[in-house]
């Protein structure tokens, strides 16, 4: 039975969709990179849709990272050139300080700053675009809830196991509501039950509150689990080799979607363009 | 120096891993062996020196002045009210030198550390005025500075600046790249970067040399004094010596033990604070 409550719950949320639909879209046009006379990735064409989560699998070392971080703006212009164009709502955006706070970034490494606890890390955000104390306080400690660190708001990141200074690095970066999300092998170094509670609570979190994820692993299983989408990078240097609609609904669990049917022709599918690029640079590697 | 910095380091990590992770039991053993060691410590002392009601010297009280001498000594220095005066003037030279010290390390650390040019071409002349023995330049700065508590003020900055320079230097260059890219992703400028990454890092290294430098403050300071002063614990220690009156200068050496003892342990208290989040702080 719903009661009024929970209408008036649904508008807000549906609002809040609604309001996201306008936002956080990301289109890439001939977007290229190269360090001297290596090529990173060249001519990539990507569009994300707002609240859409796409993935993106590849060969080791392809420039999947580099992609995320040319987006983001954070490649010096001396270190690299870049060409094409991001654009985030049809707005241009390539220096760091164009994405004014809008973008998060889970990074490969927890990066949490050792001398902050728990709370004060995931506060950091907030602290940055001058929410009162008292606020962030209490939005942190609902985050903290969330991902079910409770007890351990005010310990140093050093006392925490792996897997809890991922979630930390996580809220951290919901905390200050980004519209866009990066998340490069944001559980890389895990074990693999670890891995596999945290791709749960991280789809539930996105399917509760939606924003344009993308998300960077080498682990196509991962990708198919969590993603509505999947991108198939070639060997370096990248370009786009296959688009896939994921068609899974969600709420997904990632233990029993792995043992069904649809998931294995889909992952075979797919395997097939990205073995193809294993198979390329193995070519390659062997001729150098 | 760098040398002796290194060393203390290392002794503290050896005390610090023998004693981490005792037993009650075995803090209270350690605590009985210490206080028998300093009790046959002063039995042997005070035999050797005419004690113990037997009247036997095993040397003049010129070479080893007797525990009561001394402790008489020390409460006569006390009582004239000099000690006071010493005591003051030695640790207002220290701490000044040492405050003075840390302000300019940390500022021309974080300065060359981001200037880079300017730290790579002033980085061997500083090696090299680095590896000047200090003392050295101890009368100099008595000409330049007089007798009073600038020359050695001036004498424990410059022995302590460039530990700290070093060490902040260090500490800028070893920012973690990954850390700051973080800050930076979520919008924090210059001025967030500074607090947020910059400061404690360095700080970090700093606390790190800190105990170290203070040691050497107090040391440093009475030494400028043995060179030239007109007061300070130096002073009183040179001039007590020059009279052979060894009585006083046990009684000032054991002063300095007491001042040294305490500021260190002050100082670690602190330190292990400030470093709490760190996996092992040292010490």
């Amino acid at each position: 039975m719903l009661d009024a409550g929970y209408h008036e719950w649904h508008n807000v949320l549906n609002s809040r969709i609604e309001r996201r639909l306008e936002v956080a879209r990301l289109r890439t046009d001939h977007f290229s990179l190269r360090y001297g006379s290596v090529e990173a990735f060249s001519n990539i064409n990507l569009e994300a849709q707002s609240g859409e989560f796409v993935a993106i699998v590849g060969p080791s070392g392809c420039g999947k990272s580099s992609f995320l971080n040319a987006l983001a703006g954070l490649i010096s212009p001396e270190a690299a050139h870049v060409e094409g164009n991001v654009f985030l709502d049809d707005v241009q955006r390539i220096k760091l300080t164009d994405w004014h706070g809008r973008l998060g970034y889970v990074f490969q490494q927890d990066a949490l700053l050792p001398w902050r606890t728990v709370l004060q890390n995931v506060e950091i955000g907030l602290e940055i675009k001058g929410a009162p104390a008292a606020q962030r306080r209490e939005q942190a400690q609902e985050l903290v809830k969330l991902v079910g660190l409770e007890g351990f708001e005010h310990f140093f990141p050093y006392k925490l196991s792996g897997g809890m200074r991922r979630r930390v690095s996580l809220i951290r970066t919901l905390a200050y509501d980004p519209e866009i999300v990066f998340m490069d092998e944001p559980f890389g170094g895990l074990d693999a039950h670890t891995r596999m509670i945290l791709q749960r609570e991280v789809t539930e979190i996105w399917q509760r509150n939606r924003r344009t994820v993308i998300f960077v692993t080498h682990d196509l299983g991962e990708a198919i689990v969590m993603a509505q989408r999947v991108l198939v990078f070639s060997h370096r240097p990248a370009s786009v080799v296959g688009d896939y609609e994921v068609p899974f609904p969600y709420p997904r669990d990632p233990i029993t979607l792995q043992t069904m049917d649809e998931f294995a022709q889909l992952h075979l599918k797919i395997w097939r363009t990205l073995a193809n690029e294993f198979r390329v640079e193995e070519a390659q590697s062997v001729l150098v | 120096m760098a040398v002796m910095a290194n060393l203390g380091i290392v002794l503290r990590q050896m005390t610090a891993g023998r004693l981490g992770g005792i037993t009650l039991d075995r803090t209270v053993k350690v605590w009985v062996y210490r206080l028998l060691a300093i009790g046959a410590s002063y039995l042997l002392w005070d035999l050797s020196t005419g004690g113990l009601g037997l009247g036997w010297r095993a040397w003049p009280p010129v070479i080893l002045a007797s525990p009561s001498d001394t402790f008489a000594s020390l409460s006569a220095y006390s009582a004239s009210g000099l000690m006071g005066r010493d005591v003051t003037q030695t640790l207002l030279s220290a701490l000044y030198g040492l405050v003075l010290a840390i302000v300019c390390g940390v500022v021309f650390g974080v300065g060359f550390a981001y200037v880079r040019i300017v730290g790579d071409t002033l980085e061997p002349i500083f090696s090299a005025v680095n590896s000047l023995p200090r003392l050295a330049i101890a009368p100099l700065l008595i000409v330049w500075f007089g007798l009073g508590i600038e020359s050695k003020v001036a004498l424990v900055w410059f022995t302590i600046v460039f530990i700290i320079y070093f060490n902040t230097y260090l500490g800028v260059r070893n920012l973690d790249p990954d850390l700051v890219r973080a800050v930076r992703v979520m919008g924090g400028n210059g001025y967030h970067l500074a607090r947020m990454v910059l400061l404690p890092s360095v700080l970090s290294w700093i606390f790190a040399a800190l105990r170290t430098s203070v040691a050497f403050s107090l040391a440093i300071a009475v030494t400028g004094e043995f060179v030239g002063s007109t007061a300070g614990i130096g002073y009183r220690l040179v001039i007590a010596t020059g009279v052979l009156d060894t009585a006083r200068v046990f009684a000032i050496i054991f002063l300095l033990m007491a001042i040294g003892f305490v500021l260190v342990q002050v100082t670690e208290r602190v330190e292990k604070y400030l470093l709490r989040w760190r996996p092992e702080a040292i010490g």
